[in-house]
């Protein structure tokens, strides 16, 4: 699909009208929730945000052409996959504020989601240690003769860690129903992709290890969904990895406590999203032009999906902090002497000063 | 009663033994646990052929590649690999050639094993994972193949931490690692592959993780150590018995975290001395963190303070073993200063 939203000769959409306003809807509501999301933070309501700008298409439509029971191995910057899988909005703002809402306990920086029932493992802040565990996964797949594979997302930079090399050459090697999708959006916070690699991007070591590879236009919904179902299919039937290069751009800063305009040439950005660059317009384009989207739907759905976020937003404030009893559970699958004893002794320090500690913000303290 | 009972325990079983050296019994151990549970699988650097020191000789040719099989030359890819296993449903045993190597894999471990089912809330865990790895001195390795490493991790909270002394032990401390639900770190000292033989018995049986053993009972001080020092520690004593008419309780920890504060406690309350002794350099050793929480728990019980005898703060030389390590002389002679302190 181009720029302007016109598919190529023979093409044809690759899933249904449903599915197709499934997927805008995801790409929008990422985007809407980015930037309240962003504006809470430098409202001092959260700490810290991940912006999603520019790789909507990326995160979304790869996600819809794994299949539900494929374990995907995130980084932090998949929130249309995310969305695609089912996170829901309290989810998301409760991690955000840490609150007891938060399927971790409050334990973890903001965006730091994780999905459990829909096989999605934890974000975590560690760069690129997932990227080798999945092949791990992958391999039991194999071992079990499942229509399964495991998946990680991870970026440009990332794809720089001594994990990302282990896993293409793990995964090869050892034959692992995993796919690795490179979200190689130019930069890895203010590192240009020049000063990150010489090579011809991620692409090329694929090669290096015998993994069938495919570098797509990452901004393309058509493109990305049928590139990675491709990938899938070939992984699981042949029972090898497939590597993906999805070639995307970031529009927002790297986090909330970045200003890329330090680093970033004037204009760059804008050149990027102009005329139907940006993988939402693009989309967009094509589903007006063929009579499934509207200005009025449009409105309806910012609409929405500004009120979901605001909605989760009020309640999540009023959410309490989940009791510190919390920082010592899930440490082992029972509590060893030595944390028993200092969960005690915490505890028995809050309760001789009480006055000292915020206690009203926690569950039953 | 109860202390006699557990050094004692291994004569309550009543089953037949064979007698082996601990390569053999960590070998028989894994196959017995690859039989009981078809989903466990073991790799690591020359685990296929039989592993650079045989402790997985005939795994493959009974469990067939699959299960059993080499890693490419890569520690961080092999955990990395082992977490992805356990978090699809597999339990792993994983090999690190040497704990030297262990280094490349400390991110890993560290960031990953130790934090996985705390950051998910145990909707994960890699609580299926054993990482076994030969440590410790063996006469000529120097300084890339004789390092303890226990401490390192040790300071790593979700970990925990087992060394076997001997055969028997180290088939009842593995059985126990792999049933337990949490990650472990295996250290193996390489030196006790062939040096150390004993009667195991034939049929399954576990060591708790966490338990510390008594293994000669004393009344005027207590040595606490593990793997190749409680060896040495008993010729110690020996000697302090025989030609210094002194009484020593050699206590093996077992488990460096968590580790048995009842047992060591008890002891030194009842002693009021105490030793402290591993093979890793002194400063920051895991003997620091047993000096500070003895000293805090039997403050009124000592009659002097508590002595560490390690190894120095200096890499491991290959010249040098004889005096680097934490020998029986040097053993005795902290004894006897502890005594006339």
């Amino acid at each position: 699909m181009g720029t302007d939203g016109k598919v190529a000769e023979g093409v044809e959409m690759p899933f249904s009208w449903e599915d197709a306003t499934k997927m805008y809807e995801c790409m929008v509501r990422s985007s809407v929730y980015d930037v309240a999301l962003s504006e809470m933070q430098r409202q001092g309501r959260i700490t810290f945000y991940c912006t999603n700008h520019g790789e909507e298409a990326a995160s979304t439509a790869s996600g819809a052409a794994f299949e539900p029971q494929d374990m995907i191995w995130p980084q932090y910057r998949e929130l249309g996959m995310f969305l695609w899988r089912g996170l829901t909005t309290e989810s998301i703002v409760d991690c955000c504020m840490g609150n007891e809402g938060d399927e971790a306990k409050g334990r973890a920086l903001p965006v730091h989601y994780m999905l459990p029932e829909a096989n999605v493992q934890v974000v975590h802040a560690v760069l690129g240690t997932h990227i080798a565990q999945a092949p791990g996964a992958g391999y039991a797949y194999k071992l079990n003769g499942e229509d399964r594979c495991s998946v990680a997302y991870f970026g440009d930079g990332a794809a720089s860690e001594g994990d990302a090399l282990s896993a293409l050459n793990y995964a090869s090697v050892l034959k692992c129903q995993t796919v690795f999708v490179c979200r190689n959006n130019g930069y890895s916070i203010s590192t240009p992709v020049s000063d990150q690699y010489a090579g011809d991007g991620i692409a090329a070591r694929g090669a290096a290890f015998d993994i069938p590879t495919i570098r797509i236009d990452g901004n393309d919904v058509f493109a990305v969904y049928n590139g990675v179902k491709a990938a899938r299919k070939h992984c699981v039937e042949n029972k090898e990895p497939v590597l993906v290069e999805l070639m995307t751009y970031r529009v927002g800063d790297h986090t909330t406590s970045d200003n890329s305009s330090a680093y970033r040439p004037e204009g760059e950005v804008e050149s990027n999203i102009e005329e139907g660059k940006h993988p939402i317009d693009r989309f967009k384009l094509y589903l007006e032009a063929n009579g499934r989207w509207d200005a009025e739907k449009e409105k309806a759905l910012r609409k929405k999906a500004h009120t979901e976020i605001m909605t989760a937003m009020k309640a999540g404030e009023n959410k309490k902090r989940a009791n510190p009893t919390h920082m010592f559970t899930d440490m082992y699958d029972e509590l060893p002497w030595h944390l028993k004893e200092q969960h005690d002794s915490m505890h028995a320090h809050i309760q001789n000063n009480r006055d000292k500690y915020n206690t009203k913000a926690y569950r039953d303290l | 009663m109860h202390r006699t009972l557990r050094a004692a325990g291994r004569r309550w079983l009543s089953s037949a033994a064979t007698e082996m050296n601990m390569c053999t019994a960590i070998n028989l151990t894994m196959k017995d646990a690859m039989r009981r549970n078809d989903k466990m699988v073991i790799f690591g650097e020359d685990v296929g052929f039989g592993g650079v020191f045989r402790c997985s000789v005939g795994l493959r040719d009974e469990f067939g590649r699959d299960r059993v099989f080499n890693t490419p030359v890569n520690e961080q890819g092999l955990i990395a690999f082992a977490v992805g296993l356990c978090v699809a449903g597999h339990d792993v045993i994983a090999e690190i050639q040497f704990a030297d190597y262990i280094f490349p894999a400390f991110d890993q471990i560290v960031n990953e094993v130790a934090k996985y089912r705390y950051r998910a809330a145990s909707n994960w865990d890699v609580g299926g994972l054993v990482i076994r790895a030969p440590c410790s001195a063996v006469g000529h390795g120097s300084m890339y193949h004789s390092q303890s490493v226990e401490s390192y991790f040790a300071h790593c909270p979700g970990l925990k931490i087992v060394i076997p002394r001997g055969p028997y032990q180290a088939k009842g401390l593995l059985n126990a690692s792999v049933a337990d639900r949490n990650p472990i770190l295996f250290f193996e000292p390489k030196t006790l592959y062939r040096n150390a033989e004993g009667s195991v018995p034939d049929e399954h049986y576990t060591i708790p993780i966490g338990q510390a053993d008594v293994v000669r009972v004393g009344s005027d001080i207590t040595m606490v150590g593990w793997g190749t020092q409680v060896d040495r520690m008993l010729g110690a004593a020996s000697i302090l018995q025989e030609e210094h008419g002194v009484s020593v309780e050699v206590i093996d920890l077992q488990t460096i975290v968590p580790w048995d504060v009842v047992t060591v406690t008890e002891s030194v309350r009842k002693t009021g001395r105490c030793i402290v002794t591993h093979e890793a350099p002194v400063t920051n050793g895991f003997g620091a963190e047993l000096t500070s929480t003895i000293q805090e728990r039997c403050f009124l019980s000592l009659e002097a303070p508590i002595q560490r005898v390690c190894g120095y703060d200096t890499h491991f030389p290959l010249a040098w073993e004889e005096f680097y390590l934490p020998s029986v002389p040097r053993l005795v002679e902290s004894a006897v200063k502890t005594m006339n302190y």
